[in-house]
């Protein structure tokens, strides 16, 4: 299967050129990273380990909310990571980079968050995550999709609202890679950076 | 405790209810990620009852010192939510939340809550 994309954009995330992608937008030098790999899914412990070393590795690098946003992000993906990873390489990481062009370079005040996780899945997990970053994308305003999925989830198992809530509340841009029965999901937002650490 | 309700908690979260005639407060601390999600369920359903039962008018939470709470968390008070909603006037109750001006994401969290159920929550703080 030839590899596939869905994509949510929001204004303003990433001044690169217009056919840029998330996960090929330019940046400049790296600030901070995080990175790990499991050979079969990660406990349910972990999005819980992870949000607090990030809290802790990050908290002088960004601004508090912006600091919120990147954990919230990062636990989200934790726990699909957790709940759906089925055999394979199951890989997360985060990255800090000096954001570039206006606003950005070394003493700027913009950095760019980049969280990244990948994974193999069932193809009804696949195809639901496809479904779901295809609803955020065709809806007028995310929000707009996000609280229809809200509203939906009491009919279901489990709540289905990650990824929304990382395009919503997180802010982000993010985009689906589906490769096979492997999913990569890559979300990023222009940040501040901290001014008084 | 208060009634059929209890505190309950499990390590880095707590959820502690108190009755006063018509009226029930709720107070949540900590973290509700994965971990503590099936309690908030749980304890969402006993609250429901004994709120019916003691024909209370107001539920209120108080969030100030939650500091995070996965999307799970936010299907379950959307789901509380919901039975509300669908009650029969005389029975409604309302329902509020205290939130902390400095967690930034409670705003944005319960702010999508709120859009789900307006006519019976309320955002305070």
């Amino acid at each position: 299967m030839g590899e596939q994309r869905g994509r949510t954009d929001l204004d303003g995330v990433g001044r690169g050129p217009p056919e840029a992608t998330a996960r090929h937008r330019p940046v400049d030098r790296l600030v901070a990273s995080m990175a790990m790999v499991w050979r079969e899914p990660p406990s349910k412990r972990v999005p819980s380990m992870v949000r607090e070393l990030l809290s802790a590795s990050y908290e002088g690098f960004v601004e508090p909310d912006e600091l919120q946003r990147i954990v919230m992000v990062a636990h989200e993906m934790l726990e699909n990571l957790a709940k759906y990873a089925s055999d394979g390489q199951v890989t997360f990481g985060v990255e800090l980079h000096e954001a570039h062009g206006e606003g950005g370079g070394e003493g700027g005040g913009e950095l760019v968050a980049r969280l990244r996780s990948s994974n193999v899945a069932t193809a009804e997990h696949v195809r639901e995550a496809e479904g779901i970053l295809a609803r955020l994308g065709s809806a007028a305003h995310p929000v707009t999709a996000y609280d229809e999925l809200i509203a939906e989830s009491t009919q279901r198992t489990g709540s289905r609202l990650g990824l929304a809530r990382i395009r919503v509340e997180g802010e982000m841009a993010l985009e689906g890679i589906v490769e096979g029965a492997r999913i990569t999901l890559v979300a990023e937002r222009r940040i501040a950076r901290r001014r008084h650490p | 405790m208060s009634g059929g309700l209890t505190a309950v908690g499990i390590e880095g979260f707590r959820i502690e209810p108190e009755l006063d005639g018509t009226a029930i407060a709720v107070k949540l601390s900590g973290n509700c990620d994965s971990q503590a999600t099936s309690l908030l369920d749980v304890f969402l359903v006993t609250l429901h009852e004994q709120a019916l039962g003691a024909r209370a008018k107001t539920v209120a939470l108080d969030c100030e010192e939650l500091y995070f709470m996965n999307s799970a968390s936010l299907k379950s008070f959307v789901t509380w939510l919901t039975k509300i909603k669908v009650l029969p006037a005389p029975q409604r109750y309302q329902v509020s939340i205290r939130t902390n001006r400095f967690l930034a994401w409670q705003s944005r969290s319960f702010g999508a809550i709120q859009r789900s159920a307006p006519e019976v929550l309320a955002l305070v703080g």
